[in-house]
């Protein structure tokens, strides 16, 4: 008989319960849950489309976008020139195509410069008495008090235009969200016990702030990153459509919606396929980054 | 004695991604009128879960009530639709519930006041004024101090054990048949919990309702229930009047949880406590066995082969889903 | 309660303050120098000028004083009313500014109004009807609204039902007083693209604001007391889920105005949001100054409003 003698005692033989469970892994419940909806997926496939064409553009733009062939300017879409041409002939196509790299190279230095600014002011916000604190987040409040469109206004039509002002400009707008964000979860991350451990063992703040609280910023960080540079790309369309930013004849979305309107009786594409290709790319990038926050914490929804 | 309450077969599965989660699996259960009823097991055997199914507040995508009865009133209650006017009206007004978490289970936003008169306006249709009256006479009667004044308070500004009252008090506001405790105690101290299963106990002498209590603390069944049920993942595996189950317990999980339980005046036998070896069990695609076999210390070679026992007799009211005769060995 | 307003109201104070001062800075520390682009123009373009010429326009400017002294005296003139003179307009800011405001506010207001009502709603309609397909069509849609260009969706929609259909005119503004009907036609277009992004917005955050809501403990109360689900969405939900949409106010106002910078250019509506985009690309300082400090200012006063009805909305913080 299998039943030993004392009541309690443990059993003897193992049954399928004790079999080894496949060990369950956050990074796959991660990647499980980012690929388990539609909308992320579709976001990462047009972020990746995205990325090819702007990293192999010049093989894949049938013309060169400076070129001018004023015989066949205004010329509708057909095969020669798959969206046509503009009012000097040169071909809508590769003009988007370049217009991608452009776009895609503001995003990310300008996210990433205004995410690694914000995000150590907002740490040191976080983690500094009072004065400092209030300082910065006062001066953050008063940022955040403009529209961001209307400070990279600003600061781009003081600076003048030229890659390097937009790129400031745009870091300027971005930059308060990012210390607003980063500093309330770092604050909320501070109220943990484990925090409050480490204290006490005596650790430095400069080290409870680099190895307890900025890992567990990461996943928001991450996210506000992937949305955010559908903002800026947004936004520097909406700068160049009002003239600002790049100076001509560098080909950029947003001035190509503009010198379209001109003309959007005859040749409507001018201006559809630039503002096409703007949304296509902020849809992706937001549609990833929601993906992820859901993926990663979906606490966070509402605050990123 | 008649049955107030039937609960029959009821199975109760969640998706998730991992796979079907039998929370409740073929539990069958009675409420008497005017009786104290016990249900107890450990964390995660289902018995929060077959309340709120009987009371069909099951959240449904993920969870989903796939079969069995709950008659009451010569009614089966999940025939009714879960967000319909039959079964709002059978809530509160017929049967009542209390939760866990007293600190989150008032809406922060809304007074003391409004709280409990919408039940008493909902189900007894009284006007503002009455129902005002009435909600003040209630927080006295749970014992709320100053009840004139701190009615049109809001649940932030009241402790826990307060707000636990106030809870019992809307429960109760409109005399339900039955009142189900979802583990009342467990979020307050112990002094509070006395006195909140005191305050239960008049409650319902004094409005004849019956009351299932729902818990891990077998203490409080002890002291207050008349028959008790034990469940053990998903099922149910004991069942009897109090005393019974107490003094003689048949079912080996019983056997062994008692064991671990310290008792008072308890001087001579075994000093030690026993606890149950091994953990519960993932109720993941749960075998067709019992789910009590891997830690079970009485087991057969039947255990292994055939699904698990259905619940046989074995005394007075006394029932054990289980086909060891564990008499023999004690 | 009165002492949290009272800590809003300085709170508020300071962030305007601050507000100024950022303001300030940015329009002198920026390179560039407004007198000399004035000086060129009025000298049809020559890069040679006076420096005779150009000293007496920075003393009427009271550009040749010190910085903190400008700071005051521009403070202390704005509290007389004076908010200085146009460099491209030779008018006053003041009758530049009061002439477009009232534009810009009745486009502002309307939008408001209609992004915060049909979000509300539909991210509402969202929740409850979680799963089904009007709640997957109102959320894409939502998502797509919050990554349309503005200028792009106006684009489209002139072509659409300006050029194409002819139902509304292509651009201009009427004074609602003058002409009921053909200010309505000439607005909905300008007022639905400025509009967009905030209608978007709000009705994701309605939705997961209520979803979020609906998964508390006390909503399960609620049903267990046996509420009815009307009574149940509107009074415990609702009130609840309200909260962080009315923080996000002040962003749907910011969102307004910065849309307006654009609307307005491409509309052709002579608002407060086109003279500014006219006078920061033509560096004209003092509209740029007042304008900007205008807008701001509003944005401020929002944020104060609404963290002071959020005490109202949630006891809890009432006390605080």
């Amino acid at each position: 008989m299998a039943y030993s003698s004392l009541p309690g005692a443990p059993p003897d033989e193992a049954t399928e319960w004790d079999k080894p469970v496949k060990k369950y892994s956050e990074f796959r419940r991660t990647v499980s849950v980012f690929f388990g909806r539609p909308l992320p997926i579709v976001g990462l496939i047009i972020i990746s489309f995205f990325i090819i064409i702007t990293i192999f553009g010049p093989w894949i733009a049938p013309y060169d976008p400076l070129e001018m062939d004023v015989m066949n300017s205004l010329a509708h879409p057909s095969s020669a020139h798959l969206l046509g041409t503009d009012e000097i002939g040169r071909d809508t196509l590769s003009r988007l195509i370049y217009g991608a790299r452009t776009s895609l190279f503001i995003g990310i230095v300008v996210i990433s410069v205004s995410v690694a600014i914000g995000v150590f002011l907002g740490l040191v916000a976080a983690n500094s008495s009072s004065v400092p604190h209030h300082i910065i987040m006062r001066i953050t409040d008063g940022l955040m008090a403009f529209p961001s469109i209307l400070l990279a206004l600003l600061v781009a039509g003081l600076l003048g235009g030229g890659l390097q002002n937009i790129i400031i400009a745009l870091t300027v707008g971005m930059i308060a969200p990012v210390i607003r964000i980063t500093c309330a979860m770092a604050l909320s991350v501070k109220e943990n016990d484990y925090v409050l451990a480490a204290r006490t063992i005596g650790t430095s703040k400069m080290r409870i702030m680099l190895s307890e609280i900025l890992p567990n910023c990461f996943a928001p960080i991450l996210v506000m990153m992937t949305m955010g540079i559908g903002s800026v790309i947004l936004a520097e369309a909406g700068l160049s459509f009002l003239g600002v930013g790049i100076t001509p004849p560098t080909p950029v979305w947003g001035r190509m919606v503009n010198d379209g309107y001109k003309f959007l009786l005859t040749n409507p594409e001018l201006s559809f396929a630039p503002g096409l290709a703007v949304m296509l790319v902020v849809f992706g990038f937001n549609m990833m980054g929601d993906g992820l926050r859901d993926a990663l914490d979906p606490r966070l929804r509402g605050v990123v | 004695m008649n049955t107030l309450l039937q609960v029959e077969n009821l199975k109760t599965y969640f998706r998730t991604y991992r796979g079907i989660v039998k929370a409740v699996d073929d539990v069958s259960f009675h409420v008497n009128d005017k009786e104290i009823i016990g249900l107890v097991g450990e964390s995660g055997c289902g018995k929060s879960v077959t309340m709120l199914s009987v009371m069909q507040l099951i959240t449904t995508p993920p969870g989903k009530i796939v079969g069995g009865k709950v008659i009451f009133e010569g009614q089966d209650l999940l025939q009714y639709k879960a967000k319909g006017d039959q079964m709002s009206s059978i809530r509160g007004g017929k049967i009542a519930m209390i939760f866990q978490e007293p600190m989150t289970s008032l809406n922060p936003v809304l007074t003391i006041c409004r709280q409990l008169t919408e039940t008493l306006e909902c189900h007894l249709n009284m006007d503002s004024h009455t129902s005002r009256l009435r909600a003040i006479e209630l927080l006295k009667l749970v014992g709320i101090p100053e009840a004139e004044n701190r009615i049109d308070a809001y649940p932030h500004q009241f402790s826990g054990g307060m707000r636990q009252r106030v809870m019992i008090a809307m429960a109760l506001s409109c005399s339900p048949k039955i009142l189900i405790a979802d583990e009342p105690t467990t979020a307050v101290d112990v002094t509070t919990q006395a006195q909140l299963l005191d305050i239960m106990k008049e409650m319902v002498d004094q409005h004849h309702t019956s009351l299932i209590i729902v818990t891990h603390n077998l203490g409080v069944v002890a002291r207050y229930a008349q028959r008790i049920y034990v469940m053990y993942a998903g099922r149910i595996v004991e069942s009897g009047l109090s005393d019974d189950i107490f003094e003689n317990p048949r079912h080996p999980y019983t056997i062994g949880l008692l064991k671990c339980v310290p008792r008072l005046g308890e001087t001579t036998g075994k000093k030690k406590l026993v606890p149950i070896k091994g953990v519960p069990p993932r109720l993941i695609d749960m075998p067709e066995h019992c789910p009590f076999l891997p830690r079970c210390a009485y087991k057969i070679e039947k255990c292994k082969t055939e699904p698990v026992s259905a619940l046989r007799e074995v005394g007075n009211q006394h029932y054990i889903s289980c086909f060891v005769d564990t008499q023999e060995k004690r | 309660m009165a002492g949290y307003i009272i800590r809003r109201l300085f709170m508020g104070l300071v962030v305007i303050i601050v507000v100024t001062v950022l303001v300030f800075l940015l329009i002198r520390l920026l390179p560039g120098d407004p007198l000399l682009v004035y000086l060129t123009q009025q000298q049809y373009r020559e890069t040679v000028y006076d420096p005779a010429q150009l000293a007496q326009l920075q003393q009427r400017f009271g550009l040749d004083k010190p910085l903190p002294v400008q700071y005051i005296s521009w403070i202390a003139d704005m509290f007389h009313g004076d908010f200085g003179e146009s460099i491209t307009f030779q008018q006053p800011v003041s009758k530049l500014i009061s002439q477009r405001m009232p534009v810009t506010l009745y486009l502002s207001v309307i939008g408001a109004i209609f992004a915060t009502v049909v979000g509300i709603g539909f991210g509402i309609i969202c929740a409850l009807r979680r799963g089904t397909w009007l709640d997957t069509v109102l959320t894409f849609l939502a998502n797509i609204g919050i990554t349309v260009p503005s200028f792009w969706a106006a684009i489209l929609l002139i072509y659409l039902f300006g050029l194409k259909l002819h139902w509304v005119p292509i651009g201009g503004y009427t004074s609602p007083f003058e002409n009921f009907w053909l200010s309505t036609r000439q607005i909905v277009l300008p007022v639905f693209c400025m509009a967009l992004f905030g209608l978007a917005a709000n009705t994701r955050l309605t939705r997961s604001c209520m979803l979020e809501v609906i998964a508390q403990d006390y909503i399960r109360t609620a049903w267990a007391k046996g509420l009815k689900e009307r009574v149940i969405v509107f009074r415990h939900t609702i009130k609840n889920g309200l909260i962080p949409i009315i923080a996000n106010m002040g962003f749907l106002v910011a969102g307004l105005f910065g849309g307006s910078v654009i609307i307005e250019t491409l509309f052709n509506i002579p608002g407060v949001g086109r003279l500014l985009t006219t006078a920061i690309l033509g560096q004209d300082f003092m509209i740029v100054q007042t304008g900007t400090l205008l807008f701001v200012g509003l944005i401020t006063i929002t944020n104060i409003a609404v963290d002071i009805s959020y005490g109202w909305l949630d006891p809890r913080i009432r006390y605080d």
